[in-house]
């Protein structure tokens, strides 16, 4: 066996691990949600193939397995160079990681039905919630949930940025991106980073589509802004807060960071494409891809010498 | 002023549901139209409020001369918070909902207060 194809893509999973977050930051938000996803899923099913496969060497030489699968033990022995302890590791991961996705697959259903069950009698697509607490959420299936607080904490023209914002996360089904990263994420954890950058970026991608909708980026950072601001505990529905009422109710809280970035990256210019940057990381991927075909190849090379060896001797 | 097509229609229906919401009063076409910034012809503003009305979102009662138009039933049918409840208590292990923000950091709500002051101001001529 080759085994630089076989480590290949774990190395590029670590590889994209490290450098995907400001990778993702330097391409357009859309183009960073569409290249990481399809990019998390391919090397996560190349990266799980490969420590099948790492697994199933030694696996394969178990005289009872082998009698099973009629295949000669001293030809698969000789084609192993994975180190034994190698081997042991990649065969306790796809075991604990084939659990962990499918947790993630009913966590997923369980999801969509939660929500399905929650807006089973609802009308409209857009629903208001009466709530001081200002929200609101894109739901899959494409209703959009509002609070009147959120609504009274905006002015006419950053309503209208709030409804952009979630009308895009409709339009482009942005959970089933989130989604998916994460599944990959869950079977290759060394992505996990890239999962963390694909829900930033899709937050991104909707700020973006809400500044070009409405044609104002210094609008649209005001009612991010505006949003992160507002009360996230229980209002007394006071009109109009004055900005230090605001800090305090949104001082205690644990946070990711986010709406500051998002508000400074609208104050900029947009984001302009790198086709150099997308290029690379999309040959990276590819590359991961083909290191798993190699080693599919190579595995059914073995495996059809053992056989034959099997057959010719039995 | 452009025709309203398919799909714009979709997210006009959604502000006159929103301004609707926000003004917690029946309203006149006048005054949604008014609300929604004065932009859009009356006609367009009626037929989506027709639509709304039809699909059962709306109720229109007679207010001497005019119609007003307001939502049906009580918003608190459902709070966003007890949705966020039924989901995290087992309804939303993947995470499917993002709200439009996240929760600030303690020290990021001075930073934020000071980037709206920034957004606010027109900037400068070059």
């Amino acid at each position: 066996m080759h085994l630089l194809v076989l480590y290949l893509p774990l190395v590029i999973s670590a590889a994209l691990g490290v450098c995907g977050p400001r990778l993702s930051s330097n391409v357009p938000p859309a183009t960073a949600v569409r290249l990481f996803t399809v990019g998390a899923f391919a090397v996560a099913l190349a990266t799980g193939f490969n420590l099948f496969v790492l697994a199933f060497l030694l696996l394969a030489q178990l005289p009872w397995l082998a009698g099973v699968g009629h295949w000669s033990i001293a030809v698969v022995r000789a084609a192993d160079n994975v180190p034994p302890i190698v081997a042991a590791a990649s065969g306790i991961a796809v075991i604990v990681l084939n659990i962990a996705v499918t947790v993630r697959l009913v966590r997923f259903g369980r999801s969509l039905w939660a929500v399905h069950m929650a807006c089973r009698h609802l009308r409209s697509d857009l629903v208001v919630v009466g709530d001081g607490i200002a929200d609101a959420f894109a739901l899959p299936g494409g209703r959009i949930l509002v609070s009147t607080g959120m609504l009274r904490a905006l002015p006419a023209a950053e309503r209208r940025v709030l409804l952009a914002h979630e009308m895009s996360h409709v339009r482009h089904r942005h959970y089933i991106f989130v989604q998916v990263t994460d599944l990959a994420a869950t079977a290759d954890p060394l992505l996990r980073p890239l999962s963390r950058s694909v829900r930033a970026a899709v937050e991104r991608w909707a700020d973006e589509d809400a500044a070009a909708a409405t044609g104002d980026r210094r609008l649209t950072a005001r009612a991010v802004a505006r949003a992160g601001l507002a009360p996230a505990s229980h209002s007394s529905g006071q009109p109009d807060p004055s900005p230090s009422y605001w800090l305090a109710a949104a001082a205690p809280r644990i946070a990711s960071g986010r709406v500051v970035a998002r508000v400074n990256a609208l104050l900029e210019p947009p984001p302009a494409s790198r086709p150099l940057l997308s290029l690379a990381v999309t040959l990276v991927v590819i590359i991961a891809c083909l290191s798993s075909l190699q080693a599919s190849n190579d595995f059914d090379t073995v495996f059809r010498r053992a056989e034959a060896h099997y057959h010719a001797h039995s | 002023m452009g025709r309203v097509t398919r799909r714009n229609r979709g997210g006009l229906e959604k502000e006159v549901v929103a301004v609707l919401a926000t003004a917690g009063r029946p309203l006149t076409p006048s005054e949604v139209q008014a609300e929604l910034g004065g932009a859009l012809a009356y006609t367009t503003v009626m037929t989506s409020l027709v639509r709304l009305t039809d699909k059962g979102v709306l109720q229109r009662d007679r207010t001497g001369r005019a119609y007003a138009y307001r939502l049906i039933g009580d918003p608190t049918v459902m709070t966003a918070r007890r949705m966020r409840q039924l989901l995290e208590s087992g309804g939303d292990p993947a995470g499917v909902l993002a709200s439009f923000v996240d929760e600030l950091r303690p020290e990021e709500g001075q930073l934020l207060a000071d980037l709206l002051q920034e957004a606010a101001d027109p900037p400068a001529p070059e």
